[in-house]
């Protein structure tokens, strides 16, 4: 008898976790039949949920009437180094103020964590009068020293985490002979791969995805990057929904293989953090 | 101790790629006249696929022009993938406040009052009155928000304005005549919404309204105008939104919303109304001529005429007029070379090109102007409503935009809802817009 509702339960919530997921699916669903179709089609009435003839003249267009493929390669570099370079430095910042006793490093950190409560909008101006006078300006600097440098959340996220892990390990390793950074390296990085994994997730997505950033900083075409790039299917007055939804889609997915790839530690990262995105 | 070696080493080499891809230095910061080498004017321009070749053609003919004329200036482009003009405008105003934002662009009318405002653009009335032949362009569209006070500050760069697109399939099957084309006896209000309730039906997969026009202020004003009352503000620049003549408007629209013959946000949240009309299921709407290049391209699925928009019987109708303009940046060391690129930018050869391609409304220069609307037309549309389309340019209206209308626009259509989904009267709107206006005006004034 219990061995049934036991059974029952688990098929009711398997059901209402389908159901969510499809529910999740569906605009990814979207998005590529309204790329596979022509974008006179897409905005018929009523919608079909599989449109034929399928067409690949979206994705032709956007490989070929644009710079797609530097695009790419920009916004994979800008995300990969930052990304590479968030957690190295936030990391290192982490360790010190998780692990290490040195005069007012509360208030270091605090200085920190105030970093995140700045509204960006404010600091447009100043900063991007700061990156012209030292020549940044149409460079990828502006978009990925400040927050290598400077990155309060992944401070943050990364110290809690390191705060937790027993000070005994850290005794042991000085007995062992490494100063702070083989510490740093050889003890407290390994150990600190689930919220690693989060923010560097959290920093790909959002580089990759980053918009404004590159609106502002870049000027030459052959600098843009993918959502630069892609946002010229929109004019003033109309939108070419099969071209952007083509261009929406090859951006996505390296974000979907990442995820993929990096799903267990990012569930893991999560839940151990209490981080949600 | 490697491992480390070599992450330091990446990162080196990182910021040192990074260093490579150095900032091309702007031209704009440098003074023109320099011999030998062609002074580079930078114009920065909103970049749309559907649009920038329209736009590029312009300036390759302006600067095959400008060689032609023995000028040593050459202009480039500056293509700013902005989504919206707002997002264009921070570009610039970021460049601007270092010093290095372009020395010309095009710009949206709405945001021309805010430009003139904080002195962000050069007043360009001596380059109007002396340099510039006025014999060869409307000079009418001049006079959008970028004249102020006597003052042009602005060089249309095309105009759209409203007409009443009609879907002449639902007409003859609801066997009624179309709508007048006739801008001085315009189809009236009242027969607007009889047609609109002659049209509305339910068929497969919903209803088919009759009629549809967005409530937004530039679309209430002319209606009012037409209507022998005032575009949002009165001569002396007071709010005018809750006067009998544009609470009668309110009310026109309220009663097609309240029968059902004009979609309510509930519907249009589903299907937006232009897609409504492109797929046979709307009769009427009033929208931009923007659009007339669309409905020219979908002529095998979508039989469209164009009429006059809705005024007082037996007076004329007004239409609401959108002007970009060029503009001259504050700050370009270049004054005299960008005065000259713009020069070559407006010209017939200019407009000539731009028009060729479909893009920019309707040209302001006048011979490109006349040949370009059949061009622009071609045989898609009956005379009829070609006659419409152009004739429409003499019954244009200014857009009262200034200091604080698009914000004040912004904020009214946020709650347009409490109205059209009947939580308020329209009478009680038109209090709302009226009071939303003069908190604006009062805080614009402080």
């Amino acid at each position: 008898m219990k061995n049934k509702s036991e059974k029952a339960k688990r098929i009711l919530s398997s059901a209402i976790l389908m159901f969510a997921s499809l529910g999740m699916l569906f605009p990814f669903f979207w998005m590529v039949k309204t790329a596979l179709m022509p974008n006179k089609a897409t905005l018929t009435y009523p919608p079909k949920l599989i449109e034929w003839p399928i067409v690949f003249d979206n994705f032709i267009k956007v490989f070929t009437s644009t710079g797609l493929s530097r695009a790419v390669l920009n916004s994979l570099f800008i995300a990969v180094v930052s990304t590479a370079g968030v957690l190295f430095f936030t990391s290192l910042a982490a360790y010190a103020f998780a692990k290490i006793r040195f005069r007012r490093s509360g208030f270091y950190f605090g200085m920190i964590f105030a970093t995140m409560l700045i509204p960006s909008q404010i600091l447009l101006i100043p900063m991007y009068v700061l990156f012209a006078k030292i020549g940044w300006v149409d460079t990828y600097l502006p978009l990925i020293v400040p927050q290598v440098m400077i990155n309060g959340y992944g401070v943050f996220l990364i110290r809690q985490f390191m705060v937790g892990i027993p000070d005994s390990y850290i005794e042991a390793a000085k007995l062992d002979g490494l100063g702070h950074f083989g510490i740093y390296w050889r003890i407290m990085l390994p150990l600190s791969k689930p919220p690693l994994i989060t923010l560097g997730v959290f920093t790909f997505i959002g580089n990759w995805n980053n918009f404004f950033g590159a609106l502002i900083y870049l000027d030459s075409e052959e600098k843009f990057t993918l959502p630069l790039l892609m946002n010229i299917f929109r004019s003033q007055y109309t939108v070419e929904w099969g071209t952007l939804m083509a261009g929406a889609t090859i951006t996505v997915l390296p974000l979907i293989v990442i995820y993929l790839f990096a799903q267990k530690s990012f569930i893991e990262g999560i839940a151990m953090t209490g981080v949600k995105g | 101790m490697k491992k480390t070696l070599c992450i330091a080493l990446a990162f080196v080499l990182a910021f040192g790629i990074l260093a490579g891809c150095g900032a091309k230095e702007t031209t704009s910061a440098s003074p023109e006249g320099s011999s030998g080498e062609p002074t580079v004017i930078r114009l920065a321009l909103m970049n749309a696929e559907t649009e920038i070749a329209g736009w590029e053609a312009m300036v390759s003919a302006a600067n095959a022009k400008l060689a032609a004329d023995g000028e040593n200036i050459v202009i480039e482009i500056q293509k700013i993938n902005a989504t919206d003009w707002p997002e264009y405008y921070q570009k610039v105003a970021a460049e601007m406040a270092a010093g290095r934002a372009p020395d010309i662009g095009r710009v949206a009318e709405s945001f021309m009052p805010t430009l003139i405002d904080r002195g962000q653009i050069v007043d360009m009335t001596d380059f109007v009155n002396n340099e510039l032949d006025q014999s060869q362009y409307y000079m009418k569209t001049f006079e959008n928000a970028g004249y102020v006070d006597g003052r042009y500050y602005g060089l249309p760069s095309g105009l759209y304005n409203y007409v009443l697109y009609y879907n002449k399939d639902l007409f003859d099957a609801a066997g009624i005549a179309y709508p007048s084309s006739d801008w001085n006896n315009p189809t009236s209000f009242e027969e607007i919404e009889e047609m609109a309730a002659a049209l509305t039906k339910q068929i497969e997969g919903g209803t088919q309204f009759g009629f549809y026009s967005a409530p937004y202020m530039a679309e209430v004003g002319m209606y009012s105008k037409s209507k022998g009352g005032f575009s949002v503000f009165d001569d002396n620049g007071n709010p005018i939104m809750n006067s009998a003549v544009t609470k009668d408007v309110y009310n026109w629209y309220d009663r097609m919303l309240t029968s059902g013959t004009m979609p309510t946000p509930t519907s249009t949240d589903i299907m937006d109304a232009m897609t409504m009309f492109t797929n046979n299921r709307l009769g009427m709407i009033v929208d931009g001529t923007w659009y007339l290049g669309m409905f020219g391209a979908m002529t095998d699925t979508l039989n469209v005429g164009i009429a006059a928009v809705p005024g007082a019987k037996g007076a004329p109708s007004y239409t609401s007029q959108f002007v970009d303009s060029f503009v001259m940046f504050t700050g370009t060391k270049q004054e005299a070379a960008a005065y000259k690129a713009l020069a070559a930018i407006i010209s017939k050869e200019g407009f000539e090109a731009l028009a060729a391609t479909g893009v920019g409304g309707i040209p302001v220069q006048r011979e490109v102007s006349a040949a370009v609307t059949d061009t622009l037309l071609g045989d898609k549309f009956s005379e009829d409503g070609k006659a419409c389309a152009k004739n429409s340019l003499d019954y244009t209206l200014k857009v009262p935009y200034n200091a604080f209308y698009q914000q004040a626009d912004e904020k009214v259509n946020n709650m347009m809802g409490e109205w059209m989904l009947g939580q308020i009267s329209a009478d009680e709107f038109a209090e709302k817009v009226q009071d939303i206006l003069l908190a604006y005006k009062a805080e614009a004034e402080k």
